[in-house]
């Protein structure tokens, strides 16, 4: 009966929050790959100003059980329910917020059996997101269902898509590369998106039934060793935005700091609020006295 | 020294053209509060996170989350996982401290206009008359409420389940200030009417019931518990009948004015919780999973007392038939258990 979705970016502390409970149509709703499901919602408010890898809180209508919502990263924007986001120079704003969840726990099932035409209840949008750094190469390292918080941020620093209100300045980046893992092939996932995009796409699955046996971390070995490699390149500023299971994220965290790499980790923990109240989604920091933040 | 806060009551039109208003106000011990509908403790963070979701102001009164005489820094992740219609959870008292509420969180609930019941937790009876002192006097006060029931800290039920320590730090917190007292107590006891007397015993002008009940969640898989503190308190839905009943019998033996609190998610839950003897309730566990929940259930609250037949919430209040036939479960029950 344990639910725990994945995919909450940052903290959800987010101290200003000017958001209503709204309650928003599904329009698309489908499954892209084993165990996950695509969501698109009809979010005007939400969609118009969420930035790259900040999430909503979603919640099924009319219910007790499941009791809470869920935080679930906001994939991507839409300006039509079959449409993409608005371009950089587009005045338009976004009314659909789309979401990609796996199916864990009893929340997630339930969700997955919401038909279009119905409704969510969503507040958002919610954390930091991804803090805006300039790049050469921005490598977006997701892990499992980590990708969710990853697309929109390589978009909008490729220039072809903008989040958040007009007037809100993107950091950018010249190139962008997505290293993902999963534990088999069939849990990837509208991985076009990210081609379609301009971005590279390399994977890695455990049990190589897709792309290179093994983890992220040995995409990024080899990304350090080849050709497109950092020094080869003489590429000065590689940045690493990565999002995936804690230990996953360690692994890529301790591999950046080995290579003298930035790197900007989504972290997740049990939350019941999204908004700072509950006082859940603390994650061990290093300070003097060791403790939680 | 700062005075009982004298609060008018608010008067809402029901929304019924053919019912009178309906007078919201009611009285606990000394403290008067504009409306019932109070938000609980540790589920509304300070107040100041929730403003873009509920109008503060109108909350007939703030609980902020409970606060220590030194900073805590609260127990490690996990500190929530949600159960079959309920929330555990293990937060720890996580606070930064009195001095730093009183600096840094007060000023911006006191000056938002509702009511503030500040929720205070000492390790030992001395812990709790040292918070109370210090609050004493503290502009924006209106009341203090005793967190003797937290299950998260070591020794943090003890005062809650013996009737005498319970009785004793409310008449050394009584004797520490003038502020009126809430003692809120756990439902994690044989007897809870014998608690809430020691509490009244001790000049409590109320009794919140009920903090949560004290559970746990286990991973068999992994052969370890979820919660990284491994017990936890159980509060949402899944615990409503329990505070009900505590609040029946506390009702049905002492004279003390109650708060109820324990899994109310609609106005029926409200509704329930004064008609079996509760003059006000908190919304806890329903601000989580809808943060406009204690504004949508304000809102609501006028048309249900008048359907109730009264003009006031205070006649509602304690108006629990027990004789003659058991009510059936009829139309009146069937709304909310059925949808939030």
């Amino acid at each position: 009966m344990i639910d725990v979705t994945h995919a909450p970016p940052a903290s959800c502390s987010a101290g200003t929050a000017t958001a209503e409970v709204a309650s928003g149509t599904i329009v698309r709703h489908e499954r892209i790959a084993e165990g996950t499901w695509r969501l698109r919602v009809l979010a005007p408010n939400l969609a118009a100003t969420t930035r790259p890898g900040q999430f909503a809180m979603v919640r099924l209508p009319g219910r007790f059980d499941p009791l809470l919502a869920r935080p679930l990263a906001v994939y991507e924007t839409a300006l039509q329910a079959d449409g993409g986001p608005p371009g950089p120079g587009e005045a338009a704003a976004a009314r659909y917020a789309d979401f990609i969840y796996a199916v864990h726990g009893k929340f997630t099932q339930a969700l997955s059996r919401v038909a279009v035409g119905e409704s969510v209840e969503f507040w958002g949008p919610l954390g930091n997101g991804f803090a805006p750094h300039p790049a050469g190469h921005l490598l977006l390292v997701a892990g499992g269902i980590g990708q969710t918080a990853l697309l929109a941020l390589g978009k909008e620093r490729l220039g072809i898509a903008r989040y958040g209100g007009p007037g809100v300045a993107a950091a950018r980046a010249d190139r962008v590369t997505l290293l993902w893992g999963c534990r088999t092939g069939s849990l990837f996932g509208d991985v076009e998106d990210f081609r379609d995009a301009g971005i590279d796409v390399h994977l890695a699955t455990l049990d190589g039934s897709v792309g290179r046996k093994g983890t992220v971390v040995d995409l990024l070995d080899a990304f350090a060793d080849g050709s497109a490699g950092p020094e080869a390149s003489g590429e000065r500023s590689v940045r690493i935005a990565c999002c995936g299971p804690e230990g996953m994220m360690a692994a890529v965290s301790t591999w950046a700091a080995r290579h003298g790499v930035p790197c900007e980790v989504s972290l997740e923990t049990p939350m019941a609020c999204g908004v700072g109240i509950c006082f859940s989604c603390v994650a061990p920091v290093r300070d003097a006295s060791g403790g939680w933040d | 020294m700062s005075s009982t806060v004298s609060t008018p009551g608010q008067i809402r039109h029901s929304g019924h053209p053919d019912v009178p208003e309906i007078d919201l106000a009611v009285d606990l011990g000394r403290l008067r509060l504009p409306n019932p509908v109070m938000v609980a403790s540790g589920t509304f963070g300070y107040g100041k996170e929730m403003a873009g979701f509920v109008p503060v102001e109108r909350i007939g009164g703030v609980v902020p989350k409970t606060i220590t005489p030194l900073p805590r820094k609260g127990n490690r992740p996990w500190r929530t996982v949600e159960t079959s219609a309920g929330l555990l959870n293990s937060i720890g008292l996580d606070n930064d401290g009195v001095e730093a509420f009183v600096e840094k969180q007060l000023p911006w609930l006191a000056a938002c206009g509702a009511p503030v019941v500040v929720s205070i937790a000492g390790a030992n009876q001395d812990e709790f008359i040292a918070l109370a002192s210090r609050l004493d006097g503290v502009p924006g006060i209106a009341a203090l409420e005793l967190n003797i029931s937290c299950p998260n800290v070591s020794h943090g039920v003890d005062f809650g389940t013996d009737p005498e320590a319970c009785r004793s730090v409310v008449a050394g917190v009584r004797n520490a200030t003038s502020l009126p007292i809430l003692a809120k107590l756990t439902p994690n006891v044989t007897d809870i009417v014998s608690v809430a007397r020691g509490a009244a015993d001790g000049g409590a002008d109320g009794v919140t019931l009920v903090n949560t009940c004290l559970g746990i969640v286990v991973d068999w898989r992994r052969r370890r518990p979820l919660l990284g503190n491994g017990l936890g308190g159980l509060s949402g839905p899944a615990i409503k009948p329990i505070a009900l009943r505590c609040v029946h019998q506390v009702r049905q033996k002492l004279d003390i004015p109650i708060v109820g609190v324990g899994g109310i998610m609609t106005i029926d839950d409200i509704m329930e919780f004064l008609v079996t003897g509760a003059s006000a309730v908190q919304i806890g566990t329903a601000n989580f999973a809808d943060p406009t929940a204690a504004a949508r259930l304000l809102d609501a609250l006028p048309v249900a007392v008048a359907e109730a037949g009264a003009a006031s919430v205070r006649d509602v209040v304690g108006t629990l038939r027990l004789d003659g036939p058991q009510a059936t479960c009829g139309e009146e029950n069937k709304r909310g258990d059925e949808t939030p």
